[in-house]
């Protein structure tokens, strides 16, 4: 296959050649024309700085980009190279980086997009520009593009070229979570967790008489002699958990940024991270766990294991923030295997849209072991900018009582609700419903 | 001279050329030769004083050099101004140049002026390499050699002969090759973005 003609180069007038070639023809036209012969030395030199030194400039260039990572953790740099190449001679080059743009909405003009892309690095070394860029939020950004302006050696002509860089998809980065919620019933599976239920784990349950078919091994001499007849060890089962995670990103408040780190933050970044944060917990304890986004269309990853699965659920929310669809509905069209019965299921979310709590409705209808925790962590603040006058009270008043209608709907449900600010490990904001399995609603 | 010199010397260089009250200053000096202020007879009429007024109040402004990529985020006439304000200032001081006939020597110190200014622009401009290609010592003697030979031709008496219409045709052949020049050349071999022809941004 034969490689695409470029197109041709064109080349135009630089600022310079401007500049002289005003000077010259404002001081020869009135010269010439209107006999003003005092003009001649100010058209004398302009025209010497044009004609002293003849420019050149190659006839093709080329501008070849490389991108060697498109995948990384949010907060991680990224190197783009910019290799230029040229038949022939060229003075000088001068790059700038051009930040991507929300471009399908005109009267967003100069607004960069959520991505928060900064630049670090634009150099240009023996014709090779590196781009240092770093990316602070999770999701599949575009890098924006590095325009080339190529002069020639008198800096009377130049060339522009435009190098897209291309995307990149940044991973979120995991909250600090060691803990996982264990159900009251487990799936048939082999795992880690002891199940309430006699198997072939190593936590004891109680002693009870031999029957034809128990292992001899596990014969309780010292009950035997007491009872004086066969007594055998009965131990737990150990199963594997398997859990889903729900986020919500039908609603997305912007958080104030990380003192650490100071990125940009909303509850959906800290509901994504709390995800995968939770993810890894469960997938480094060799359970299965699964995704559900609520969206403008529901989107889901049937449970799985192992490392590959937190790629798998990073890249179902990479788009999460694109999608301004709308499909009514929500979770009655999951198919069984994305939900199994018992899984525990979190939910994370800002609690701000009612369907939110018809889905948590739902979920507890389906008798699933259910967690819900609130990523929004702050209050809203006055966009007036002013001193809050008593309207401002008063609408403060009326979010936090429907805040607690919420959460006083949710309590009659029977769903556990924990607040997370999205800065201090999961952990703690879960601790409270650690002492005990959790139990899903009984019909 | 050491290196340390040196590097001061250019430091203090560059910091004069980055300096946004020199630029006013020199926009404010055209502007004074510009308008005839030193051949004004005294009282001056009033349209004088307004269009003294205007150039030294859009000289200074226009007088900086833009040094960003020549790009219009939006085809406004601010906008354009902007980006293209020295080409303004040049054009703007040779038409006032050219409305009012000056003495032999003001005509000189315009275009000393005008070629002090292109010149600095382009220390600024351009990078240190393609700059020392340019504008080297012999070419800055060659140019103050022009404008010496050029002042001195129209300091001649109008009876001396037909050299101007010659010299105004010269000059308007002169301004149509450089034209031509820069809209089509030809290339030599040389890899873009070579050592020592950086910009830096």
């Amino acid at each position: 296959m034969t490689e695409p003609k470029p197109a041709p180069i064109v080349w135009r007038p630089s600022q310079r050649a401007a500049r002289l070639l005003t000077a010259a023809i404002c001081a020869v036209v009135p010269a010439v024309l209107f006999g003003a012969w005092w003009c001649v030395p100010l058209a004398a030199v302009p025209l010497l700085m044009l004609t002293a030194h003849a420019g050149v400039h190659p006839s093709r260039i080329r501008a070849q980009v490389d991108v060697p990572e498109r995948r990384c953790f949010e907060g991680e740099t990224l190197t783009a190279t910019i290799r230029l190449a040229a038949d022939s001679s060229a003075g000088w080059t001068r790059q700038e980086y051009l930040p991507p743009r929300i471009r399908d909405d005109p009267e967003y003009g100069e607004v960069p997009t959520p991505s928060g892309l900064e630049l670090e690095s634009l150099e240009l070394i023996d014709g090779v520009i590196t781009v240092t860029l770093l990316v602070p939020r999770w999701g599949r950004w575009s890098l924006g593009a590095v325009a080339i302006d190529v002069y020639d050696t008198a800096g009377l002509r130049l060339t522009s070229l435009h190098a897209e860089l291309g995307e990149v998809e940044a991973f979120p980065v995991p909250a600090q979570d060691e803990a996982t919620l264990a159900p009251m019933r487990f799936p048939d599976r082999f795992g880690e967790h002891s199940a309430r239920i006699p198997g072939e784990g190593v936590e004891f349950i109680q002693v009870r008489p031999y029957v034809f078919g128990d292992r001899q091994r596990r014969i309780n001499w010292s009950a035997t002699t007491r009872r004086r007849e066969l007594q055998v060890n009965t131990f737990e089962a150990e199963r594997a958990a398997e859990a889903v995670v729900v986020v919500d990103a039908l609603s997305d408040l912007p958080q104030p940024p990380d003192p650490d780190t100071l990125y940009p933050r909303s509850t959906l970044d800290t509901a994504v991270r709390g995800a995968a944060g939770l993810a890894q917990a469960y997938l480094k304890n060799h359970d299965r766990i699964g995704l559900v986004t609520l969206s403008g269309r529901v989107q889901w990853l049937a449970p799985g294991s192992g490392n590959a699965h937190l790629y798998r659920i990073a890249q179902t929310v990479m788009d999460l923030r694109k999608d301004f669809t709308f499909e009514p509905g929500l979770l009655s069209r999951l198919p069984t295997r994305v939900l199994p019965p018992g899984a525990v299921v979190y939910l994370f979310s800002p609690l701000l849209d009612h369907s939110v709590v018809e889905a948590i409705s739902e979920l507890a209808d389906r008798g699933h072991p259910l967690v819900v925790i609130d990523v929004l962590a702050h209050e809203p603040a006055p966009t007036t900018g002013a001193k809050p006058d008593h309207l401002d009270a008063l609408a403060l008043r009326l979010w936090r009582l429907d805040r607690q209608a919420v959460r006083f709907v949710l309590g009659e449900l029977g769903v556990p609700v924990v607040s997370w600010d999205g800065i201090e490990p999961l952990d703690l904001a879960l601790a409270p419903l650690q002492h005990a399995p959790l139990a899903g609603r009984t019909r | 001279m050491s290196d340390e010199t040196a590097e001061s010397t250019f430091s203090s260089r560059e910091a004069l050329l980055t300096s946004p009250l020199f630029w006013a200053g020199y926009g404010v000096l055209m502007a004074v030769m510009g308008t005839r202020l030193p051949m004004w007879s005294w009282p001056p009429p009033p349209d004088q004083i307004l269009l003294l007024g205007f150039c030294v109040l859009a000289f200074p402004a226009l007088a900086q050099p833009y040094v960003g990529r020549p790009v219009l985020a939006a085809v406004r006439l601010n906008h354009v101004a902007i980006a293209h304000r020295n080409t303004l200032l040049t054009g703007g001081f040779v038409m006032l140049v050219a409305c009012e006939k000056p003495p032999a020597w003001a005509a000189g110190a315009d275009a000393l002026l005008l070629a002090g200014y292109l010149v600095l622009t382009d220390a600024i401009t351009l990078p240190p390499g393609v700059l020392r290609r340019t504008a080297s010592p012999a070419f800055l003697l060659l140019l103050v050699a022009v404008i010496a030979g050029a002042t001195a031709l129209v300091a001649l008496p109008s009876s001396s002969g037909a050299y101007r219409p010659i010299l105004a045709a010269a000059a308007g052949a002169a301004a149509l090759g450089a034209a031509l020049a820069t809209a089509f050349g030809r290339a030599e071999v040389r890899r873009v973005g070579s050592r020592g022809t950086e910009r830096r941004n």
